[in-house]
């Protein structure tokens, strides 16, 4: 039992991605444990080119990615996401002609159904549990495009949410939110390790980085240079000569 | 209501036409009306790959043409009967728009669109070129002297056998449409990267999509020879299929089923009216203006209108 | 009965008939046809119309026919064969009209086939190419002079000419387009080849978009054939009259089916490129004294053709759409009705008298007797139009009755 746990979940392995003559991501190597909380930030580049590589919308040249212990090789992203492994987009992508609730029917039909059992009439009350668990539950019916920034961004996380994944990829999801608004999307994140998802979180905003995170991970210039609990972190000479320059 | 109901509504409402027209004492009307069916089929086939997925065909007419070819072809090795043609046209296509699906739709973006108009290109120089269905000279394909099911004249056969592939056609759109597949296929029109990263396997419901769309829009050619009784490269592979069987959807609203019948039925009969009466240098230009005036005014066509005012009211 | 019932039970009977009477007489005797009138072949569609309508005119300042007004109901088929079922549906259950005619061409003549046969109607069929060996109908009719088997008939004055050259021609070339019309004047070309003992060294048809013609005549001129028979439509037709002058191509005889030099278009177009050249014509002006009253009729089509922008000449078309027009006439005005069965056995029967000449059906339709007119174009000089409304450009070699004089080969030596 204590072996499962410590089994890691996602195991990046010397990951590398170029793009021409440019290296976004050099040799990363990366684990998530089940139920984990990982931060990713606070700054530096090649953070979104990981979750591409993860989430599989982009393909690495080097290294390996393994989750649930099966290397995802060159699985398509549908094929990811029917095993448990989620993300949602810095700039969200709603499904412009659905209405809130038909957004989550989707990964309901199409990924969730894959590891769990939902029956057709089940669907649409899974959606709505979701709803409520964002808040959205009263914009059910509404379309997907009419809703604010925040809202867009829950519905983002809730359709990822809706995947029924292991692991929750967030992609930015604070980005130009208020204080208030911060702290609705951490709630909601928070939420998730107690329904047993890990999750990762690749965030610049200092008070989530801080606030929310077991563990940070620094990524500078496509290589990671820090890795471990937040404090730590912060005293990393690397982290504050990044951070401050020389 | 449930596809089931829908589907037997449908056909009962196809045989209860195609009995009443036992009444209508000219032929002007089958012919007419023909040409209209033609069009519904044509318009709601295009849309469950251009308004259901998002990936638009000019190429529609290569499809239409492969239909109706594969009709020349039976007819010629085999005299086989009318729905050995219709089915076998209709498979034909299908298979067309999976070999062009596979090469094409694994890329995003525009490639399908010109990979179709490439396609009627290509397909229209291998017609020409095939001397056993007539290649350029044409080919007959003469009437039966004996009508089936005791039937006054043979357009009166091919209507009724449009207006059951018109039946079937809506029931499969409908099906698709509120189907999951259905609901897969938005997402990939709405945003596709989302939707593969939603647990949709784009390529897949890409493909069916695109089989689909091609079979239909074949089994809308497969009485065309019956109909022109000679036909040559030119008539099968016009350019009125492709911007009718784009214009139609986009006029009546490409969201679900019944804005390519809305759409077909609209402007189909209007070209039909315009042809017997104005000059029908005339009817390329009304096409002309209902599109331009649609696609500025209602982009989200008729039905889209309908959709918004229903959406005010609630 | 008392007298006063009787006279008034006349006076009601002769009140009625009068009133009845005129409406009768005023119910216009209507014929029916779709004609292209926009579309690729919208140019010949147009001409036809006008000889038709001159036709109708000429017809109802004579009294009209059957003692009723003549009318024409067309409709634009749009050179679109799919548009030609409803046409016809609708003119005869819509419009009622007494009697059909085709439009113009193979393509929206055989569309309307099923229809007329289905209802029994005689039918006219305004140039298409051998469309009733398929159909097998016995009531319909041709007036394009090609006779009863048209590819021999096409072709047989530019073999018959050819052979009586001295020393006799050894070697033949057949190019054309990959098309209906071509497939077929070449399938006529070679059975007059089997027959004269002709050998072929070279047969090859070119793609319909070809555009470049040099290489084709570069292929033909090096086989040195004697004679080059070419069967093509308009585009091609200018392409290779062009490329055959570039080429500096050499044959005792060039040209035999080439469609588009009777039309005033691209005789102007080509003028003196088209010199020494053999053809086929259906008329031109230097046999016009054997066609009575086809010039009064060509002044009258030339007015109006120049008025509205079409065919300014027209040879080609016109007298035979008019001369089809005559026919029926003369067939309704002989069985003094509308009876399609009567009609059809009498134009099986008889002979007519038309602007054309003398028309004799066979039994398949076509003309009895071929009387396509194989001419040599000569002393053309610039582009303009006049000349060719005038004799003197143009030797009609065949058939016998309409020559006007002899070939003159080899083609390169007469290019003037």
């Amino acid at each position: 039992m204590a072996d499962q746990l410590n089994q890691p979940l996602l195991q990046v392995s010397g990951v590398t991605k170029r793009f021409g003559g440019f290296t976004a991501l050099d040799n990363i190597d990366l684990i998530v444990r089940p139920c984990e909380r990982l931060v990713i930030g606070p700054n530096g580049s090649g953070k979104s080119t990981l979750v591409n590589c993860i989430a599989g919308t982009l393909r690495n040249e080097g290294g390996s990615i393994l989750f649930d212990g099966r290397d995802l090789g060159s699985d398509p992203p549908h094929g990811r996401v029917r095993l448990g492994l989620a993300r949602t987009f810095q700039i969200p992508r709603p499904f412009v002609s659905m209405s809130v609730l038909d957004n989550l029917c989707v990964p309901l039909e199409y990924a969730a159904r894959q590891h769990i059992k939902l029956g057709k009439s089940e669907i649409a009350e899974a959606a709505m549990h979701l709803l409520e668990q964002v808040g959205l539950a009263d914009k059910s019916h509404a379309l997907s495009r009419g809703l604010t920034q925040v809202d867009m961004r829950k519905l983002e996380l809730a359709r990822a949410m809706a995947a029924k994944p292991k692991l929750l990829i967030s992609d930015e999801a604070m980005a130009g939110l208020s204080a208030s608004e911060v702290d609705d999307i951490l709630v909601l994140v928070s939420g998730l390790q107690q329904q047993g998802v890990a999750v990762i979180m690749i965030e610049h905003v200092m008070r989530a980085v801080m606030k929310f995170s077991e563990r940070v991970a620094v990524l500078v210039a496509g290589k990671k240079i820090a890795d471990g609990d937040p404090q730590s972190v912060v005293d990393n000479d690397q982290v504050i000569k990044a951070y401050l320059g020389e | 209501m449930k596809n089931r109901t829908f589907a037997a509504l449908a056909f009962a409402t196809a045989v209860a036409v195609i009995a009443a027209s036992r009444l209508i004492p000219n032929d002007y009307f089958f012919s007419a009306a023909y040409t209209v069916l033609q069009f519904i089929i044509l318009a709601t086939a295009w849309n469950i790959l251009g308004g259901y997925t998002g990936y638009v065909n000019f190429g529609s007419a290569a499809f239409f043409a492969t239909g109706a070819y594969s009709s020349v072809f039976l007819y010629k090795a085999l005299h086989a009967p009318l729905v050995v043609m219709i089915v076998t046209g209709t498979l034909a296509a299908g298979l067309l728009g999976l070999a062009v699906g596979y090469l094409t739709l694994r890329m995003r973006g525009v490639f399908f669109a010109i990979a179709t108009l490439a396609l009627a290109v290509v397909l229209y120089t291998f017609v020409v070129n095939w001397d056993y269905v007539g290649g350029a000279r044409g080919a007959y394909i003469i009437q039966p002297r004996v009508i089936p099911f005791g039937l006054p004249r043979y357009i009166h056969l091919l209507y009724s056998a449009m207006v059951l592939m018109t039946a079937l056609a809506l029931v499969i759109a409908r099906a698709i449409e509120t189907s999951t597949i259905g609901r897969g296929l938005a997402a990939i029109r709405d945003d596709e990267l989302a939707a593969e990263c939603a647990g949709v396997p784009t390529l897949r419901l890409k493909l069916f999509s695109a089989t689909v769309s091609g079979a239909l829009m074949g089994m809308a050619g497969t009485t065309f020879p019956y109909y022109l009784a000679y036909i040559e490269p030119s008539a099968a592979f016009s350019l009125s299929y492709a911007v009718n069987s784009i214009a139609m959807p986009l006029i009546g609203g490409m969201m679900s089923w019944v804005g390519p019948v809305i759409g077909a039925v609209l402007l189909g009969s209007v070209q039909q009216i315009v042809q017997v009466t104005i000059s029908s240098a005339w009817n390329l230009l009304i096409v002309g203006v209902l599109l331009v005036a649609f696609v500025t005014l209602a982009p989200n066509g008729i039905m889209g209108w309908v959709d918004a005012w229903r959406r005010k009211r609630r | 009965m008392n007298r006063l019932t009787t006279w008034f039970t006349t006076g009601l009977i002769v009140f009625s008939l009068a009133l009845v009477a005129p409406a009768l007489a005023q119910q216009p005797l209507k014929i029916g046809f779709g004609m292209s009138l926009t579309g690729p072949l919208a140019g010949n569609g147009k001409a036809a119309l006008i000889a038709m309508q001159i036709w109708a005119e000429d017809l109802n300042a004579k009294g009209g026919l059957l003692g009723r007004k003549v009318e024409l109901v067309y409709y634009d088929d749009q050179t679109n064969p799919s548009t030609v079922p409803s046409i016809y549906n609708k003119l005869l259950d819509v419009d009622k009209v007494d009697l059909l005619v085709s439009g113009y061409g193979t393509n929206v003549i055989a569309p309307a086939m099923p229809i007329v046969m289905q209802r029994n109607m005689a039918f006219m069929g305004l140039f298409g190419l051998n469309v009733n060996s398929k159909f097998d109908y016995d009531r319909y009719f041709q007036i394009m002079p090609a006779g009863p088997e048209p590819a021999i008939g096409w072709t047989q004055g530019f073999f018959d000419i050819a052979m009586g050259l001295s020393p006799k021609p050894q070697t033949i070339a057949l190019v054309g387009a990959d098309a209906e019309y071509p497939a077929l004047a070449l399938e006529g070309a070679r059975a007059q080849v089997k027959r004269t003992g002709l050998k072929v060294v070279y047969d090859k048809t070119y793609p319909p978009n070809t555009v470049d013609f040099s290489p084709i005549v570069r292929a033909i001129a090096a086989t040195n054939a004697d004679l080059v028979f070419v069967a093509s439509y308009p585009p091609d037709s200018a392409g290779m009259v062009r490329a055959a002058n570039e080429v500096g191509l050499k044959a005792r005889m060039f040209g035999g089916g080439l469609v588009g030099p009777q039309f005033a278009a691209l005789k102007t177009q080509l003028g003196p490129l088209l010199n020494g050249i053999v053809n086929y014509e259906t008329y031109v002006p230097d046999v016009a004294g054997k066609f009575p009253f086809l010039e009064q009729f060509l002044a009258k089509y030339q007015g109006r053709a120049i008025r509205e922008g079409v065919d300014p000449l027209g040879f080609y078309l016109p007298p035979y759409a008019y001369a089809m027009m005559q026919v029926l006439e003369q067939a309704i005005k002989a069985t003094g009705g509308l009876d399609q069965a009567k009609l059809a056995d009498y134009m099986h029967t008889y002979e007519f008298d038309t602007f054309v000449g003398k028309v004799r059906f066979a039994k398949n339709g076509e003309w009895a007797q071929p009387r396509m007119l194989t001419v040599q174009y000569h002393s053309v000089i610039g582009n303009d139009l006049e000349q060719w409304m005038r004799p003197g450009h143009v030797t009609v070699l065949y058939p016998a009755s309409y020559a006007t004089g002899t070939v003159k080969a080899p083609y390169q030596d007469n290019k003037k």
